[in-house]
């Protein structure tokens, strides 16, 4: 074929990539919005058999562990608004007398406990606030403190049900992360045992890194590249390098945002592997701007320029403001600027 | 607001709100209809054409099957109805000599306006009633977030939430249950002489001041949202909620006898029942008028209260002991659309008295009380 004849092609190939991209995110979207509206509304009215006939179809998606995974994630989104509502005492002693009796009626329900377990947490969370940790009064730490006691007690007595769900592991390092000093070591046993349930769980490795990010007091860059690795290993078969950059990307999220690259040991080769993978195997327009955002912050113009060539679909502008965060606009046009090399 | 509660005439759109009216409308019994006047007629027509819409289904989520069944049983009820309206009319017009259209609008509206609650008030028989009783205790048959057509959609969609061939049964019974009206009933369950929402409020109340040593079944987060956060508390209750509301009241209800159930569920039902009644019109009008709904219908009676007074002589409560309710245009059945009409101006008429405590006056716990009776009547 004449390079002419292939420049010719070229945009309508690199569309056909773009707009597969567009349509399996907006397919997948769409199906996670489906379960989290579904589980949104199940629990807002207290109608705890739909979460539990949602919860039992996960061996329908065996054959596709992100859809397993995703299922119940979504289930977990869907119990936001209930779970976190801003809201007195009363509201949350109903929600726990209510998850609890809903736990009483159904023993052997990992759900059913899960969901008394949320209750007991989320009230917890409220008795703290949301303010930043230094404006949080002493009582308020106290009773948030004894609201995780009492789950985690809770989990110890029921744990033979419990731990049979990787969720049931994920609550338990969520509470020893944010209120029961748990040391990272004790962290990674539970991760590791919630990962033989479901080593394509990416609920299990976000818990654990999120453990391990320094504001939780966790590990140093050196002990998150280690478990980042590791974490890419276990879940390799289904994710490829896949797990490296999706959970760097969470790491940029919620800690180190523009300085990913000095504050940890990140690496751009492996994060491209990683990107590359994610794009083959969760193809989406956020995880496409992902990769050239980082691109940019790894100043790798190739790989940015290829990227955002890439990128088309409607609602850019949110994503781009969703991902990057504070001064988005600016950020972005820097890169692209950069990119075009002015 | 008032042309919502009277039989105004029904827009074009009515029409196409029941499905093959077209068809049976015009079809319908030209011996009757050719005996009254054009203006009975076109009373006749609006309030078709109103009930029509009391029959709609909605387009989307009904199994084609019971879509199917539900539509032909509206066909045939509307189309018996149509020849009923035509003899409700002739009953009014002998009752009453020189009834003016507008009155006889009033007042076959007002019955038609019963039918709809005693249909869903009153059961074809135990078996129909246990599995409704069943049914209606499920959160989503209180069909949160869904949108409906009509009571008829409401339902239907009730009803597709069951499995065959329970789900035919109950059917069958909403059939029958259609085929009653315009008949006597004899064995209609009484009015509650409180209301859910009341004793809801009075133990939420109880919740708020003891919390967990209230001893109440929990509240689902809606409903805790609502009572305990004042969620929405500006708005009027939506359905789903009145329904979940209900639910949580039927929890904390005595079932150890037939005759507490019996009780239970009928008081349940009458809550849940449709009302075409806006809780405004239940209001008492300015400076302690009649409500609304007592003016639109001409609605008269007489309500029996125990009142509440303090040493002092002050009404500090009451409680409706008795109703004899009656609505112009309803002889065979109770009034049970309308029985509530004059609860809330009794209540506060009720408590706004003042009187010195009476020699014989028991006292008990700082309180005594005394049985009043208050009558409503509408001056033509």
């Amino acid at each position: 074929m004449k390079l002419s004849r292939l420049l010719l092609l070229l945009p309508g190939l690199l569309c056909g990539l773009a707009c597969a991209d567009v349509a399996n995110e907006l397919r997948m979207t769409e199906q996670r919005q489906a379960w989290t509206n579904d589980a949104n509304k199940a629990a807002w009215f207290g109608d705890f058999e739909a979460l539990e006939r949602e919860f039992a179809r996960r061996p329908e998606d065996a054959k596709d562990p992100f859809q397993r995974a995703d299922r119940v994630n979504s289930l977990f989104t869907g119990l936001y608004n209930t779970f976190n509502m801003k809201a007195s005492d009363a509201y949350y002693e109903q929600l726990e007398a209510l998850t609890l009796a809903n736990a009483k009626a159904h023993p052997q329900s990992p759900l059913a406990h899960l969901l008394y377990l949320e209750a007991m947490t989320s009230h917890g969370w409220a008795i703290r606030g949301s303010s930043f940790a230094r404006e949080v009064p002493q009582a308020a730490w106290d009773g948030m403190t004894r609201q995780f006691k009492a789950a985690y007690q809770y989990l110890q007595m029921h744990k033979d049900v419990v731990l049979r769900e990787p969720r049931g592991y994920i609550i338990w390092m969520y509470m020893g992360r944010a209120a029961l000093q748990m040391d990272v070591d004790q962290t990674w046993q539970l991760a590791q045992a919630a990962i033989k349930l479901d080593p394509y769980d990416d609920a299990i490795y976000e818990e654990m890194l999120t453990a391990l990010l320094p504001r939780w007091g966790g590990g140093s860059p050196e002990q998150i590249e280690a478990f980042v690795r590791e974490a890419s290993k276990l879940a390799s078969p289904q994710w490829g390098h896949g797990m490296y950059a999706r959970l760097y990307t969470i790491a940029f999220a919620i800690e180190y945002k523009h300085g990913l690259f000095e504050k940890t040991r990140a690496n751009w080769a492996e994060l491209k592997l990683g990107f590359e993978d994610l794009a083959v195997r969760v193809p989406s327009i956020r995880n496409r701007l992902r990769y050239a955002y980082f691109a940019c912050m790894a100043k790798d113009r190739e790989t940015f320029q290829t990227q955002t060539g890439l990128i088309s679909g409607r609602d850019l502008k949110s994503h781009i403001q969703d991902i990057i965060g504070a001064n988005a606009d600016r950020i972005w046009e820097d890169c692209k600027r950069w990119g075009a090399g002015l | 607001m008032k042309r919502t509660l009277v039989a105004a005439a029904c827009t074009a759109a009515c029409l196409s709100a029941v499905p093959g009216f077209s068809a049976w409308a015009q079809s319908a019994p030209a011996a009757v209809g050719s005996t009254v006047s054009p203006d009975d007629r076109e009373l006749h027509d609006g309030l078709l054409r109103q009930l029509g819409s009391a029959f709609k289904l909605g387009d989307q989520g009904l199994d084609p099957d019971l879509r199917a069944t539900l539509e032909a049983m509206a066909r045939q009820h509307l189309a018996r109805m149509d020849a009923e309206l035509y003899r409700w009319i002739a009953e009014e017009r002998a009752a009453t000599n020189g009834l003016t259209v507008s009155k006889l609008g009033m007042r076959i509206s007002a019955r038609l306006r019963n039918e709809l609650k005693l249909w869903r008030v009153e059961a074809v028989n135990a078996e129909n009633q246990a599995a409704w009783f069943q049914l209606l205790q499920r959160p989503e048959a209180c069909l949160p977030w869904q949108r409906y057509e009509s009571f008829f959609d409401l339902r239907a969609r009730q009803l597709q939430l069951v499995a065959k061939p329970q789900r035919d049964a109950m059917v069958a019974g909403e059939r029958e249950l259609l085929n009653r009206w315009g008949t006597h009933r004899a064995a209609l369950p009484e009015a509650p002489l409180q209301g859910i929402p009341e004793q809801v409020a009075d133990r939420v109340r109880d919740l708020k001041l003891r919390g967990s040593a209230a001893n109440l079944p929990p509240l689902v987060p809606a409903l805790a949202a609502r009572l305990l956060e004042g969620w929405k508390a500006d708005e009027a209750i939506s359905w789903d909620l009145q329904c979940l509301q209900a639910q949580w009241w039927l929890k904390q209800q005595p079932m150890g006898t037939e005759a507490q159930r019996q009780a239970a569920y009928a008081a349940f039902r009458f809550e849940l029942a449709p009302t075409t009644i806006p809780a405004s019109a239940l209001e008492p009008g300015k400076d302690g008028g009649y409500p609304l709904l007592a003016s639109s219908f001409d609605i008269g009676g007489r309500i029996k209260i125990d009142v509440k007074f303090d040493t002092q002589g002050q009404a500090v409560g009451a409680s409706i002991l008795s109703r004899d309710i009656q609505v112009p245009g309803i002889r065979d059945n109770p009034p049970l659309n309308f029985v509530t009409v004059f609860d809330k101006l009794a209540i506060s008429r009720a408590l706004q008295q003042k009187f010195p405590v009476p020699a014989k006056a028991e006292i008990k716990d700082g309180f005594w009380h005394a049985q009043q009776e208050f009558s409503f009547h509408i001056k033509d």
